[in-house]
């Protein structure tokens, strides 16, 4: 799934960054690299952008970027935030 | 290398390198003296300026860099310190990191270790990092790094006395590791750099700098032969400086 799908608080893993150009290049560069565990953090009422924290960082990304992300869901820790 | 610096009055080459908002200017001021523009937030230094200091005996001149992810140039700013840091012939680069951060600034480090310039990695914003609640080894860092540690604070200036021996230590030194993460990207790069022209070949010097030389050429020949002629032509002072590092490191190792 990508990670536009994931719900609030919940981690994944990421398994693949895809897309091409500078943009894939640039998240890459900031760490979204496969096996990071990301945490999602808020989405807007929209649907996107996006928040997600992975480790300290904090990112925002648009829906096409975030669709872009392959990840692998944790199901066992999902928590929901307030 | 460094010993015959010390003997002739050229200065030791330095860099400052690292994310945006990992605090190389702070690090700038301090070590320099300057006062250039600092701010909490990103994007402050625009182009590279030089500064010198007293380092024992040796002279330095240090370079202070804009922030960059990676020696993959986005933006122009980017650009300047991606060319300055494979070009520049610098004695050692200063890989500076927000330690709250770690995970996206070990990035750049890394590529700059493939490079096969002289590292030194300062861990900055250290007084950070330990307010959340962050413990670091740098013994263990260091270890399975090879390359000298040091815990800074840029703002308040401390560190920064470790850091110029780091400095100093890193230059003195002949061995440093170069960071060989992938075997198969190394011999593609071989492969390729075989067809170049001898004088545009990729150095032993990580693939950072190959893929910045090959791939453009890659895909200027796709299109046209006259654009890969002029390419060639502009690209090859910077062949020239290559091969000028590549013997630098040979008769150093």
């Amino acid at each position: 799934m990508t990670l536009i799908e994931l719900n609030i608080g919940q981690r994944a893993t990421i398994t693949d960054v895809l897309g091409t150009g500078p943009v894939r290049q640039r998240l890459l560069d900031m760490g979204l690299l496969p096996a990071s565990e990301i945490i999602m953090e808020r989405i807007a009422p929209t649907g996107a952008p996006v928040w997600i924290r992975l480790e300290a960082m904090q990112l925002a990304l648009r829906r096409n970027e975030a669709t872009s992300i392959i990840v692998e869901p944790l199901a066992s820790k999902t928590e929901v935030q307030a | 290398m460094s010993s015959a610096a010390q003997q002739e009055p050229a200065p030791l080459q330095v860099a400052l390198a690292g994310n945006p908002n990992a605090g190389k200017t702070s690090i700038f001021n301090q070590l320099t003296g300057a006062n250039q523009q600092v701010a909490n937030y990103p994007g402050i230094t625009v182009e590279k300026r030089w500064g010198n200091f007293q380092l024992g005996d040796a002279q330095v001149a240090l370079l202070d860099l804009p922030g960059t992810y990676s020696l993959t140039p986005f933006s122009p700013e980017e650009r300047v310190a991606r060319d300055a840091l494979l070009n520049d012939n610098l004695d050692v680069v200063v890989v500076v990191i927000d330690s709250t951060q770690l995970h996206r600034s070990l990035v750049l480090l890394a590529q700059m270790m493939q490079c096969g310039v002289k590292v030194v990695l300062a861990m900055n914003m250290a007084d950070e990092a330990q307010k959340a609640g962050q413990k670091i080894s740098l013994q263990a860092l260091e270890k399975h790094l090879g390359c000298p540690v040091v815990e800074t604070v840029g703002s308040k200036g401390q560190g920064i006395d470790n850091l110029s021996q780091a400095i100093a230590k890193a230059a003195a030194s002949n061995n440093h590791p170069i960071l060989n993460l992938d075997q198969g990207l190394g011999a593609a790069i071989d492969r390729i750099g075989s067809l170049l022209p001898a004088e545009m070949a990729p150095p032993k010097i990580g693939w950072p700098h190959a893929c910045s030389l090959v791939t453009p050429i890659l895909k200027n020949a796709s299109k046209k032969r006259v654009r890969l002629r002029s390419f060639l032509s502009r690209r090859n002072k910077r062949a020239r400086l290559c091969k000028k590092k590549r013997a630098r490191i040979s008769t150093s190792s």
